[in-house]
């Protein structure tokens, strides 16, 4: 991956070189990843998926639950069989399109930070929709951090 | 009087009943392709849902909840140039934590993650009776739990995306680049290591201890770890494999899972889902020509109640303004074209 230049923007190309997907399942999130693209960006979708996003509140968490929502949507949709290891990172791809998309109509402004606390929002409300408990993860994590250093 | 226009020059406007039958053919979000499953949604009416869409999609501690995490670990890279630049804290700690274990193994390997994350509670302790020989086909097998914890190495040290293990000596700070999230670790004076409850533990011989690459490499420098995953004689030993092991091993499935219902009900619909989908997609399918059948007679029902109306009213001698005889002429060298409105 090589030294990162904490000056750039987080653009949909620079989420997608950085999600690493096994063989085996690249030809599914490529499909998800399609999938989302049709919703987000296809005239009869896209001004309803907008208005779903809308609201009071930061742009971050709006985002975040908005693109959660729809993951949770396509994941219906498909009858549970897309593979649940893919809906994260489909899901965090999508979500740096959308944000890309509001950035570049001006509808809303969006910056890095707003991205991550989408991001984060985005994988608090799977985890949590998938009956898991994100703040346990994060305390595990916590706690795997300190041994590891 | 409408202008008469060549048929390709025609404007046909559809009604959201006939995209709500064409979204039939090309549901969303469907990898697979294929007939939706049960549901008959154009994108619009889809997207109307989503305000609906509210609640959990897995049971607590089913196997597709633990497979969500592990997607984690392939986005871990992007959450960590998301981290990084914006100094985010919880994406830097995931993306830290999923590059280490993803180079290794899982999520799973991580003391505890299924159980606490997934299973609403602290690591369960199980002990199963001990019960005859069954290596072979794994159905049987004797499991007890020893509730030590793995242990780590006494000195700091790094673990690299790719599993080796680095030790440190006193007061560097280590930029690690590779395939994975960058790691930026300063040594610390190592301190105890909490003791982790492990839910299961093999102690027999009927079953192999899985290792991750990670315990193998602890385990060739002396550090004891203990494996929360278990094989039959006949291997099984990644994720991957997991529903096909499920499918042939009910009665293991059914230890490897946390609590017995969940884990075998889930895993065992999960592994056959596909074919239950196929089958409700036949079904479905079958239901709509059903319908599309019943339609048709109640069609041809009404042309008939009509005939007969005529013929009643013609009988009657009412003049009602129809030739029933009437003869449709067609001029020489006129198209008959279907004019939409």
């Amino acid at each position: 991956m090589g030294l990162i230049n904490l000056n750039q923007d987080l653009t949909p190309e620079a989420i997608w070189s950085n999600i690493e997907m096994p063989e085996e399942l690249q030809e599914a999130y490529e499909r998800i990843v399609l999938a989302g693209m049709k919703i987000l960006f296809s005239q009869g979708t896209n001004r309803e998926l907008l208005k779903r996003i809308d609201g009071p509140g930061p742009i971050g968490i709006r985002l975040g639950k908005g693109m959660a929502t729809l993951m949770l949507l396509l994941f219906k949709q498909s009858n549970q069989t897309i593979p649940p290891n893919v809906i994260i990172p489909a899901g965090l791809y999508l979500l740096s399109q959308a944000a890309d998309f509001l950035k570049k109509t001006e509808i809303e402004e969006v910056t890095n930070e707003d991205i991550a606390d989408s991001m984060v929002e985005f994988i608090n409300m799977l985890i949590t929709s998938f009956g898991g408990d994100a703040q346990k993860m994060y305390e595990l994590f916590d706690r795997y951090a300190e041994v590891q250093q | 009087m409408t202008p008469y226009a060549p048929r390709h020059l025609q404007k046909t406007y559809l009604s959201r009943a006939m995209t709500r039958v064409m979204g039939m053919d090309a549901p969303i979000g469907d990898p697979f392709g294929g007939p939706a499953y049960k549901e008959r949604n154009d994108p619009v009416s889809a997207i109307l849902s989503i305000g609906a869409m509210a609640g959990s999609y897995m049971a607590a501690g089913t196997f597709a909840a633990m497979t969500l995490a592990q997607g984690m670990i392939f986005a871990g890279g992007a959450m960590s140039l998301a981290g990084n630049i914006t100094g985010n804290s919880t994406l830097t700690k995931i993306g830290a934590v999923v590059g280490i274990v993803g180079g290794v193994g899982s999520l799973a390997d991580l003391p505890g993650f299924n159980e606490q994350v997934f299973g609403g509670g602290e690591a369960l302790s199980q002990t199963s009776s001990s019960v005859t020989n069954g290596a072979a086909n794994a159905n049987n097998g004797t499991l007890t739990n020893t509730p030590s914890g793995p242990k780590y190495p006494s000195s700091p040290s790094v673990v690299g995306a790719g599993g080796e293990v680095t030790p440190l000596t006193g007061g560097e700070s280590v930029l690690q680049a590779g395939t994975g999230p960058e790691i930026i670790q300063n040594n610390i004076a190592a301190s105890t290591p909490p003791t982790v409850q492990q839910p299961l533990v093999n102690t027999t011989q009927n079953f192999t201890p899985i290792q991750s690459p990670l315990q193998q490499q602890l385990a060739s420098q002396g550090v004891a770890t203990n494996s929360m995953a278990v094989a039959p004689v006949n291997e099984i030993s990644t994720t991957s494999k997991v529903l096909d092991f499920a499918n042939k091993n009910p009665m293991a499935t059914l230890v490897l899972a946390n609590t017995a219902t969940q884990g075998l009900t889930s895993l065992a619909d999960y592994a056959s889902g596909g074919a239950d989908a196929r089958l409700d997609q036949l079904q479905a399918d079958a239901d709509y020509r059903t319908a599309m059948a019943e339609k048709l007679r109640a069609e041809a029902k009404a042309i008939e109640d009509r005939k007969a109306q005529l013929n009643e009213n013609m009988a009657l001698g009412l003049n009602i303004g129809v030739n029933p005889n009437a003869v449709s002429i067609t001029p020489p060298g006129i198209i008959n074209t279907y004019r939409s409105a």
